[in-house]
């Protein structure tokens, strides 16, 4: 996978290649996949739950749905970025419902939680980690995009430098405050 | 901005700079604000950390996987083109000679023409955004107008084809300055040749109206002739350009090399490029950055700017043999260079240059003129063989006819005076043999006379009797006045110097006297409490030491302390740091004058604690402690106090080691010198009081407090100061152990004994009033609510008294007062509290860590109660986990948050077994010291208890 093919790729779905369409899926698919793996599975094998893949799934339909088409390959993972933080929410907001309802049948993500107590905390962590995000934002914008283009779209220093016009040394350091500020401010 | 926009910024700043100089920054961009830049010291601190274990602490998965996430990989390379081969104009490129912030320089030929010209081409690599192209086409422009052999031409310029900009410059196949040093080793005369030609780039520069901005030893290359060029107008600008850009690209600069003004975030001008020489020289004759913190060395660079003082204790052998050689005119030169104050400065490079010639010729400094002791013996460094002949001989003395004439003038007033020194003399005896005399039991009717009425009976016959010479009476009067001051009485003092002033004839010749009885006067003025008229009299003596010895005499240094303690008194620490600084300067800038080098770090030691940079205040107090040691000796007076202060600042910082060995080498020295039976070594006992109670050997620290109060008991009938404070360790010791009853007879005690001497008001009854407060929480809530709500307003009412001038780095003092009584107002109200108060206390609770440090015991103290009476049983926990890391080395404060911990586990899972017994191994380490040291009935041991028995 090369960062040229899918920018052609999405300039070629524009000028109407529908087939395009199709083989951004592809390409975007296996990078977000890994990065969900990576990021926000716990080793999760319970039937039930939500995995990685369904995620990813649920992000593509959303950024597909959606009306505007990405301009360029960063341009598609800042999108993904913004779907996969909102699923995530989502999903943790529900679990946490099901919760507070004292449900007793287990429906819970493979993405947040391996089950048992444990999920359930994920989805209270996860909570307070998107209000954290949410604090950010309110604050600092341009830091908090910084972190969720990294964290949620799997975008790297280089990356995130070209799609928000900023050079590699303030994103470095940018990158570096929110992880501290984070730190901090969950301990 | 919003307040997290604003601590990026200046922790972005901070990253950029040497570890070293990252608090001195943040403390510099966060001027004005005190919380601000705490917050960004506490997240650098996180950084370092996260550096090391990413996920470490992060009680929560998903944070952890983030955070791990975050822990960033090197970064990658923007436009990491292979530049080798490619043609940019009519250069071709053939190697990559170096990268920077904004661009990278390559090594390149020229190719067409007839023969082969080496160039160096700096390209703007990445994203080319507005402000960098304008940025690449001013520094093209502004070295268009520069023509000097010691400064890399510019040759060329251009755009490549995808739009990004390019200059081309004459290549200097050359060393870096610092490489040149460490390769070649350079004798002190050709590294002095090389500054010399530096000034002088520097020189055409300004000339042409150009401000370099970013001078480091990096932008410095030595070619094989030993000739020095000056890279990197990059941030360059014209000394009249507006400054529309300016915000952006003085952050540019590298902050190791910054001038304080660049520093504050104001303009830079040709006096920071002075300052920077003034860096460059330093490194130049030390092989050794000036602002680099070396901890091998006992005497670290940000308090002596004298190279001498360091290259005494560099590891390279080569220059610390020359150590020497840098004492006196090169130590001057650096010093003059790097005044804080910009108009102390040379004027120009030029006269940096000037003055490092005459160095090399053995000729007196321009700038040291006037001194005649210096000049005679630059004379006679000069001309060595020569200096014997008649002619030359006569040529000194015309030379100095002036000078000498005026030695002699004072020579004349000097036997006026001499004469009445010894009338002086004669009369002193006399009056103390009468003194004496009437201090005889025979002569007393009886009844022994204390010190005090012997002195009064003298200063009673001193107004009766008839003296010849006003003056001579003036000096008795000013030396009663300083017995007054001695023993304890400002009063009769002021009288005394006051009259003593009036009667001192009018004239010069006096003028030293007058000044010095000013000093005494302030002394008293401060002593009655009379600070405006005390740093009027000082301001007195100020004026008079000026004309008379010099603005940078050591006069002049000794009163401008003495005007910092009561700028400092009154809570005014920024006017007070600023006088330190300049006492630092000045005295720093002579020979022997280490003592009143130490004094001025003492002050801004003191300075920095009470305004909460505690860090800072440990550096000032262990320099200004090596200064005195090695002066002094350990075993002096004033060494002692240096140690009392590093004592305090270690206790609250809550570096437990360090505390403990210090206030152990305190009592032990306090012992030594005053005795076992005296006030400062009773005094010295209230760390290590606070030392057992934290390290939990309660009972020892409860027999210490008592000792103490017996001793104070012993010294003075009435109790004084020194009492309240030890009630107070007392009352603090069994509240630990819990008992709470005699805690609050104790308390009340120390309370009302400060109401009894109308100090009710002062910053140490608000602290013990405080306590009072918390303690009657164990029973009466609402005497409890009462008492802080009134302190509330106190601390209010004392805040908004302050003069206008008061900055917020004045106020943390005030801010912590306000900060406690809140939380504690807070905690009484718990059970009515909504989740949003509970925001708003957390909220103190943070600015209170921001204050005092999050390992200070103090805080971790209020942390704990806050996060035991927190509604979040949840948020709680996770507090209460993530603080106990703090007070690991606080056994006491560790067993407590333990035992909290514990409890809350339970009751968020109270069915569990598992949890259960998991609580119960966390807590029973600590019960065979909680049993032995805590009052049986006590609530902790109540609750530990519990916890075991389940």
């Amino acid at each position: 996978m090369t960062s040229d093919n899918i920018t052609e790729l999405l300039a070629a779905w524009r000028s109407g290649d529908a087939s395009a369409q199709m083989r951004v899926s592809t390409l975007a698919y296996d990078r977000l996949k890994a990065l969900a793996v990576q990021r926000f599975a716990r080793e999760s094998s319970a039937e039930n739950m939500l995995q990685p893949t369904a995620l990813v799934h649920e992000a593509l339909m959303r950024l597909w749905g959606a009306d505007a088409t990405p301009n360029d390959r960063q341009h598609l993972f800042a999108l993904a970025s913004m779907h996969m933080r909102s699923i995530l929410f989502d999903h943790a907001r529900a679990r946490l419902a099901q919760k507070r309802g004292g449900s007793a049948f287990k429906v819970t993500l493979g993405v947040l939680a391996e089950g048992s107590a444990d999920s359930a905390q994920d989805a209270v962590d996860f909570m307070a980690l998107e209000q954290a995000i949410q604090r950010l934002e309110s604050e600092d914008s341009r830091t908090a995009k910084m972190l969720c283009l990294h964290y949620f779209g799997g975008l790297d220093q280089r990356e995130i430098a070209e799609q928000m016009l900023l050079s590699l040394t303030t994103v470095e350091r940018g990158l570096r405050f929110a992880r501290a500020w984070l730190k901090d401010a969950l301990g | 901005m919003s307040n997290v926009q604003r601590q990026r910024e200046i922790f972005e700043a901070a990253l950029a700079a040497l570890p070293a100089e990252r608090e001195a920054i943040v403390h510099q961009l966060a001027q004005q604000d005190f919380a601000l830049a705490e917050a960004v010291l506490a997240l650098l601190a996180t950084d370092a950390d996260a550096a090391i274990n990413p996920g470490a602490g992060a009680a929560m998965a998903p944070v952890q996987k983030m955070l791990q996430s975050l822990t960033l990989q090197t970064p990658a390379h923007l436009g990491e083109r292979d530049w080798i081969g490619q043609q940019i104009g009519p250069y071709q490129v053939q190697a990559e000679l170096g990268r920077g912030g904004m661009g990278v320089v390559l090594l390149a030929q020229r190719t067409q023409g007839d023969f082969a010209q080496a160039v160096a081409i700096k390209v703007v690599h990445g994203i080319v955004d507005q402000q960098a192209k304008a940025r690449f086409s001013r520094e093209r422009e502004l070295l268009a107008r520069l023509n000097h052999p010691n400064i890399a031409k510019l040759i060329d310029g251009g755009e490549l084809t995808c739009g990004q900009p390019y200059l081309v410059m004459e290549f200097v196949p050359g060393l870096p300055l610092c490489t040149w040093m460490q390769t070649q080793r350079p004798s002190l005369v050709l590294r002095l040749e090389v500054f010399r030609e530096l000034c002088s780039a520097m020189q055409h520069a300004h000339q042409h109206l150009i401000v370099h901005r970013d001078l480091k030893p990096a932008n410095v290359l030595i070619d094989e002739h030993n000739r020095p060029k000056l890279l990197d107008f990059g941030i360059a600008r014209l000394v009249d350009q507006s400054i529309g850009e300016h915000a952006t690209t003085e952050r540019m600069m590298t902050l190791a090399y910054a001038s304080p003004e660049q520093l504050r975030g104001g303009m830079a001008t040709t006096a920071s490029d002075i300052y920077t020489l003034g860096l460059l020289l330093y490194e130049i004759l030390v092989g050794e950055s000036m602002r680099s913190e070396q901890e091998s060395h006992a005497n670290r660079s940000f308090i002596s700017k004298k190279p001498s003082d360091r290259a005494r204790l560099v590891a390279d052998a080569s220059i610390r043999d020359q150590a020497g050689r840098l004492r006196g005119d090169l130590d001057h030169i650096v010093l003059k260079c790097t005044r804080t104050e910009a108009a102390e400065r040379y004027v120009s490079a030029a006269a940096v240059a000037q003055d490092v010639t005459r160095y090399l010729q053995h000729r007196p400094l321009e700038s040291r003129r006037g001194e005649l002791r210096y000049a005679v013996w630059k004379f006679i460094r000069r001309n060595p063989l020569s200096v014997a002949s008649f002619g030359v001989l006569m040529l000194a003395l015309s030379w100095f006819s002036v000078q000498l004439k005026l030695e002699r003038d004072r020579a004349q007033t000097a036997a006026v005076i001499a004469t009445e020194q010894a009338e002086l003399a004669k009369q002193t005896t006399q009056y103390l043999v009468t003194l004496f005399k009437s201090a005889d039991p025979a002569n007393a009717r009886g009844k022994e006379l204390s010190a005090r009425e012997v002195v009064d009976r003298g200063f009673a016959s001193l107004k009766a009797s008839p003296l010849d010479s006003p003056t001579v009476r003036a000096k008795l009067l000013a030396t009663f006045g300083e017995i007054y001051l001695e023993i304890g009485m400002p009063e009769p003092a002021l009288a005394g110097l006051e009259q003593a002033l009036q009667l001192l004839p009018v004239g010069e010749a006096y003028d030293l006297e007058r000044a010095l009885i000013f000093e005494h006067l302030s002394n008293a003025q401060q002593g009655a409490n009379q600070i405006p008229a005390a740093t009027q009299s000082a301001q007195q003596a100020q004026t008079i030491y000026e004309t008379k010895r010099g603005k940078q005499s050591i006069e002049v240094a000794r009163v401008l302390i003495r005007l910092g303690i009561y700028e400092q008194s009154n809570d005014q620490f920024s006017q007070a740091r600023l006088l330190f600084e300049r006492a630092l300067e000045i005295a720093q800038a002579q020979p022997g004058q280490r003592d009143m080098v130490a004094e001025a770090l003492q002050f801004l030691g003191v300075g920095a604690a009470r305004t909460h940079q505690l860090e800072l205040a440990e550096r000032y107090l262990r320099e200004a402690l090596t200064i005195k040691r090695a002066a002094l000796g350990s075993d002096h007076p004033r060494t002692l106090d240096t140690l009392q202060a590093l004592t305090v600042v270690l206790g609250r910082k809550g570096d437990i080691p360090a505390w403990d060995a210090v206030a152990k080498e305190l009592t032990e020295g306090r012992k030594r010198v005053h005795g076992p039976d005296s006030s400062p070594y009773f005094q010295s006992l209230f760390a290590r009081v606070s030392l057992l109670s934290y390290q939990l050997e309660l009972r020892a620290a409860e027999s210490l407090a008592r000792e103490m109060i017996a001793g104070f008991d012993k010294l003075s009938a009435e109790p004084l100061m020194e009492d309240t404070l030890a009630y107070d360790s007392l009352a603090n010791v069994l509240e630990e152990r819990g008992e709470v009853a005699e805690a609050l007879v104790w308390q009340q005690r120390a309370v009302d004994v400060l109401s009894n001497n109308q100090a009710l008001q002062s910053k140490t009854a608000f602290a013990l009033r405080l306590r009072l407060a918390q303690l009657q929480l164990h029973g009466k809530q609402a005497i409890a609510r009462q008492q802080a709500e009134q302190l509330l307003a106190d601390v209010l009412r004392a805040d908004q008294a302050q003069p206008a001038r008061t900055t917020n780095l004045d106020r943390p003092q005030a801010s912590l007062d306000a900060l406690e009584a809140r939380l504690l107002i807070r905690r009484i109200d718990d059970s009515a509290a909504s989740p949003h108060d509970n925001e708003q206390a957390q909220l103190w609770l943070d600015q209170l860590q921001r204050l005092r440090g999050r390992t200070s015991p103090l805080w971790l103290l209020r942390a704990l109660e806050f996060a035991e009476h927190d509604s979040n049983p949840q948020r709680a926990l996770t507090n209460l986990q993530r603080w106990r890391a703090y007070a690991k080395n606080l056994p006491l404060l560790d067993a407590k948050y333990a035992i909290a911990i514990a409890e809350r586990r339970i009751a968020l899972q109270p069915n569990d077994t598992n949890v259960r017994r998991q609580a119960g191994a966390l807590v029973a380490p600590f019960a065979p010291a909680l049993r032995g040291e805590l009052a049986p009935g006590s609530a902790l041991l109540l609750r530990l208890e519990a916890l075991l028995k389940r």
